[in-house]
């Protein structure tokens, strides 16, 4: 990828420097990852922080109380954009620019932010969808966060599950593919990428950067390390610890998850 | 694509971004006009990326 990039610049170290095409001038440093925080601050500042949007009003007060089935006390922000069909429950606040799709059902105490919906999702009770991601670098002189300017993609039928959190993407974006149904109380860190079609039980959490295929289930209680990828039609058994790279077909269980055969012969 | 949730500040030029985070600007680069941070896949040929 590198080698091949476009930019006009690229933050690397001097050893990896000579990787990047002509086209492309370095910029040499030190902390790779410590300076790339430092100057996408500046491009976006606002980005380092997750207040709450001052803009809500209550939906009584906007046009879609109308059009949207709601409950009380349910905010919303400026330029939200809702489909038909759609319902949000009490004490739901929708942040500024957040897209919801068709046939969409929000529910009760979820807030949302930084994310677009797309048709016929589920978003169950308590959810908190777009907040920034747990990115930052030690220091012994205060650790440094790392601005987050991705955001949160939820494609169609998908349901995520009550007190689930999604976090937004650091520079690129969470994503959460079509027809994949998350358990009550998942997390999904930043810059996670799940496929079309996976069911993920309670309490499964991912740490950063990870990519999931399609037709994956996941147990309960399972734990994913940041950086993986995980093939087509895994089957990860539950409480497992996954720190490798997983390919296609595979069944897994354990920590460290190894093959559910081999698992279920040392356990004998 | 414009990202709707955050205000870009760019475009800013490279000399005043590596001069404001204390970045050696060993090759002397000036006044290019730099864009947005993108990642190396997304990145066009008026942003700065990362690699590491």
């Amino acid at each position: 990828m590198a080698s091949t990039t476009k930019a006009a610049y690229c933050i690397t170290t001097k050893q990896l420097s000579n990787i990047l095409p002509t086209s492309c001038k370095p910029i040499e440093v030190d902390n790779v990852l410590i300076s790339t925080a430092m100057i996408t601050k500046i491009f976006y500042p606002a980005a380092l922080t997750d207040d709450f949007d001052p803009q809500t009003e209550n939906i009584e007060r906007t046009l879609f109380h109308e059009t949207v089935k709601h409950g009380q006390n349910t905010l919303l922000g400026k330029n939200v954009k809702i489909g038909t069909n759609c319902s949000i429950g009490h004490n739901s606040i929708i942040e500024s620019n957040v897209v919801i799709g068709d046939n969409c059902s929000i529910g009760s105490n979820a807030i949302i932010r930084n994310t677009i919906i797309k048709n016929n999702v589920s978003i169950l009770d308590g959810c908190v969808i777009g907040k920034k991601g747990f990115g930052f670098f030690p220091n012994n002189d205060g650790n440094i966060r790392y601005p987050h300017i991705g955001i949160v993609i939820i494609e169609d039928n998908c349901e995520i599950g009550c007190g689930s959190t999604i976090d937004r993407g650091s520079l690129s974006d969470t994503i959460i593919g079509e027809n994949t149904f998350l358990d009550n109380q998942v997390h999904i860190a930043h810059n996670n990428k799940i496929g079309k079609n996976c069911i993920i039980a309670g309490q499964v959490g991912f740490a950063g950067s990870s990519t999931l295929g399609n037709n994956v289930s996941i147990g309960g209680q399972t734990g994913i390390s940041g950086h993986l990828k995980i093939g087509n039609n895994v089957k990860i058994g539950g409480g497992s610890g996954v720190i490798k790279n997983i390919p296609d077909n595979c069944k897994v269980m354990g920590f460290p998850a190894k093959d559910l055969k081999k698992f279920i012969k040392d356990n004998k | 694509m414009i990202n709707p949730f955050f205000e870009n500040k760019g475009p800013i030029k490279i000399d005043d971004i590596l001069n404001s985070v204390n970045i050696i600007n060993k090759f002397n680069y000036v006044d290019t006009k730099i864009f947005d941070v993108k990642d190396l896949i997304l990145a066009s040929n008026k942003d700065i990326t990362f690699f590491h």
